[in-house]
């Protein structure tokens, strides 16, 4: 391309047309979203053999690499940087440039720090697997592996705000701020956890600090907000009417980088008090943030509810919405000193993540892909794999979430009234019911994944057709050559 | 909003002051926490684990350990309790016992303060209650009170801990692995468990706890444990961590190995543990919370 062609489509303040702009991301934004559904799709068969392991001990447990205390760490963190972050990723590369309807210039630098993202996954992974795990919740993959990732999500950040900076509406809409915002943060947070948690460690218990401020952080602000700004994206975009309150959501998005970042380190710890009250009672607040998402949400699909309900994508993104919502409201109840005490230590936990990893995280994103995939890689997703992944996922997570807050209950029951043992064992039938859920979900994943793969395979073929290939190679004895 | 750099200021504002207040200022204060000079004992505490013992901990974070049990006990808030160290007036001090304990009458409380010393008169009781005890005790001059602390809750009553850990039990650790559900049992304190009552009641008997003995029993209890949990506890859901372990030939092998029951172990062979398995070992057994602090007393408060 010559030099004015470039300086004309890319430093222009004019608003670049839609095709234009999908074009430009196309590539980065198709890896990463096929790409994290690999990793929701491994992340839930890892999910379910730790599952099965809790209930039936030796099941694997001669393989040292296999063995539960791997599995479940592996899974979860690949759960969380394969796929939640991964999906983050790809809602923030499409989101922000087309909300500043701005070209991406050099997509080929997106899509290489999209492969870095990944590389820097399957390293973790591996560590896990060969013992380099830290120990650490939502922190639990080797150094190795995070650095790796710090690069390709700094070069995803620059190209944030390169694309931020040259949009072409001076108004910002929420979706470009909260996606913004959360991309410095998690450079911040990421690099603060790298450094007091490898390679100069802190003293002690200040490194569970350290951690639980950081997944604090990743789940309301980082993913949190990048699922918030999708559903604020889409919701509007299928009902077919505008948000109901640009201040609600401003309101909402300071309220969470305000309160929401200092929760999380809550419940009976070994830390000084001032810091578990401290968090507890910032815990409490978020409760405002959460009554204006739902306000503003409801307010906008109001009267046009079986639309969204009838869009297969705007079916994902409002379940999705649900989920945040549970979600947020479990995490202000467990925030309660007395509610943490009650449920700390038990499966309790476990089911809340799976709410959110699947539930928020899963089916928000989901729908998001419902929506951008086709367009970007202009081929159609049958409505028929939308709604089997919906059902899938969907009753997976019911019967998963139900059965480990009852299992977390169960156990709860036991602490308090019989010998240890015995509420351990009170808990392992609800386990081998969340199993099942964990296998529906793992169909569920493999639908998704086979939708994204196929629309991805779709687009690969129709940009790099094999026959063209086959035609352009000079048969032996032919005489002239390749079609001009 | 229209203002890029208003909205990144207080965007900035917002990190900064969450970062400054849960990150910086936690960990510096908690960076600052030295080990207690116990002015009575002039011992020590908590010491730097021995170098088998801290080779245990990285195979207790690398074996991934933490995903099933936590190592933080937990307790209620403090309670308190009065007991009589010195009586000198019988009648004066049966009189404010009746005031402080109304369940007494003057003949029980002259009993009470009577009895062989010391006498507990209160426990499980606020601050202000037991304060107020020994003021009226003590009002005669010459009877003398000491306060005792009581350390309740779940975790106590179960046998794993005499009192909540803090954050200076762990200053030494590196490869912290707290943990967070509990699948198995805490192991704060499995260092001073013993293990026939591995699961079960406890009490912590610090001088008899550590004999050269009983400290090799133990030994052989986790490392029999950890070949075969169920061997040493038939309920256990905790999978078998056999290849942290090998299995020579009876007739090969002259050192220690594993003591087994029968049924569960190798025919004609010995199990012998690898440096891991004895480094875990060393590590658990390294793991006892359990000394006065003055930020979580225990009893008997000296």
């Amino acid at each position: 391309m010559n030099d004015d062609d470039s300086f004309e489509k890319y430093y222009s303040t004019a608003a670049a047309p839609v095709d234009d702009v999908e074009k430009s991301v196309r590539w980065p934004v198709v890896h990463s979203a096929a790409a994290s559904a690999f990793w929701l799709f491994v992340g839930s068969a890892l999910s379910l053999v730790a599952g099965l392991q809790v209930v039936y001990p030796s099941f694997l447990a001669d393989c040292p690499c296999l063995n539960y205390g791997h599995t479940k760490t592996a899974a979860w963190n690949i759960l969380l940087y394969g796929f939640a972050l991964q999906m983050v990723i790809t809602v923030l590369i499409y989101l922000v440039h087309r909300r500043s309807q701005t070209r991406m210039r050099h997509p080929i630098t997106s899509f290489a720090a999209s492969k870095i993202w990944n590389l820097g996954v399957f390293l973790g992974a591996i560590g896990i697997f060969m013992g380099d795990a830290t120990g650490h919740a939502y922190f639990g993959m080797p150094a190795y592996a995070y650095g790796t990732m710090s690069v390709a999500f700094f070069w995803i950040t620059v190209k944030t705000l390169v694309a931020l900076h040259y949009r072409t509406e001076r108004e910002f809409y929420i979706s470009q701020v909260h996606l913004g915002a959360g991309a410095i943060w998690f450079m911040w947070m990421l690099s603060t956890a790298l450094v007091l948690l490898h390679s100069q460690p802190a003293t002690g218990v200040a490194q569970l600090v350290v951690s639980k401020w950081y997944a604090a952080n990743l789940f309301q602000i980082v993913i949190g907000g990048a699922g918030l700004s999708t559903i604020y994206y889409y919701l509007p975009q299928i009902a077919g009417r505008p948000l109901f309150s640009k201040q609600y959501a401003f309101t909402a998005f300071w309220c969470l980088i305000f309160f929401g970042s200092w929760t999380g380190i809550s419940g009976n710890l070994p830390l000084p008090a001032w810091v578990t009250g401290l968090s507890s009672a910032f815990g409490i607040l978020l409760i405002v943030p959460l009554l204006l998402v739902v306000i503003n949400v409801w307010k906008t699909i109001e009267g046009n509810f079986s639309e969204v309900w009838n869009n297969a994508g705007g079916r994902f993104i409002l379940a999705g919405t649900v989920c945040y919502t549970f979600w947020m409201l479990q995490g202000i109840i467990g925030g309660l000193t007395t509610f943490s005490g009650l449920y700390q230590f038990t499966h309790y936990t476990t089911a809340v993540d799976t709410l959110f990893v699947y539930g928020f995280v899963g089916l928000t994103f989901m729908g998001a892909c419902f929506r951008l995939m086709p367009r970007l890689t202009e081929h159609g997703i049958s409505r028929e794999t939308a709604k089997i992944t919906f059902a899938l996922v969907g009753l997976g997570l019911l019967v998963s979430f139900v059965a480990l807050r009852e299992a977390g209950i169960q156990q709860n029951i036991g602490f308090e009234d019989s010998d240890f043992m015995t509420s351990v064992l009170s808990a392992r039938v609800y386990l081998q019911v969340a199993n099942i859920g964990t296998l529906i979900l793992l169909v569920g994943s493999g639908f998704f994944l086979f939708g994204m793969l196929k629309l991805t395979f779709d687009l690969l073929a129709k940009e790099f057709p094999l026959d063209k290939w086959v035609q352009d190679e000079p048969l032996a004895g032919e005489t002239g050559g390749a079609q001009e | 909003m229209r203002n890029g750099g208003t909205i990144v200021l207080f965007g900035l504002i917002a990190l900064l002051l969450s970062w400054g207040a849960m990150v910086v200022a936690p960990v510096s204060q908690l960076g600052q926490l030295s080990p207690h000079l116990d002015e009575v004992s002039g011992s020590l505490y908590p010491l730097d684990r021995p170098g088998m013992a801290k080779k245990g901990a990285e195979v207790y974070r690398s074996l991934g350990c933490a995903e099933c049990h936590t190592r933080y006990a937990t307790q209620d808030n403090l309670r308190y309790g009065a007991q009589l160290i010195k009586v000198t007036d019988t009648n004066a001090a049966a009189k404010a016992i009746t005031a402080v304990r109304p369940d007494l009458t003057l003949e029980q409380a002259k009993i009470l303060a009577s009895s062989e010393l010391p006498a507990q008169i209160l426990e499980n009781a606020g601050h202000v209650e037991v304060e107020r005890a020994k003021a009226l005790i003590e009002a005669t001059l010459t009877n003398k009170v000491s306060f005792t602390v009581n350390n309740n809750g779940q975790d106590i009553e179960r046998g794993w801990g005499v009192r909540q850990t803090v954050s200076r039990d762990y200053i030494y650790d590196n490869a912290l692995a707290l943990g967070t559900l509990r699948v198995g049992p805490d192991l704060a304190n499995i260092g001073s468990r013993d293990p026939k009552n591995f699961v079960g009641a406890w009490s912590h008997i610090a001088a008899a706890t550590n004999t050269v003995g009983r400290l090799n029993e133990r030994r052989q209890w986790h490392l029999a444990h950890l070949y075969h949990p169920q061997s040493k506890s038939p309920r256990s859901s905790m999978p078998s961590y056999k290849f942290l372990f090998k299995e020579v030939d009876a007739g090969l092998h002259k050192g220690p190995s594993v003591e087994l029951p029968s049924r569960f172990a190798p025919a004609g062979k010995v199990v012998v543990p690898t440096v891991q398995a004895n480094a875990l070992v060393e590590w658990m057994l390294s793991q006892k919370p359990d000394q006065n602090l003055p930020e979580m007393p225990v009893q008997p408060m000296l």
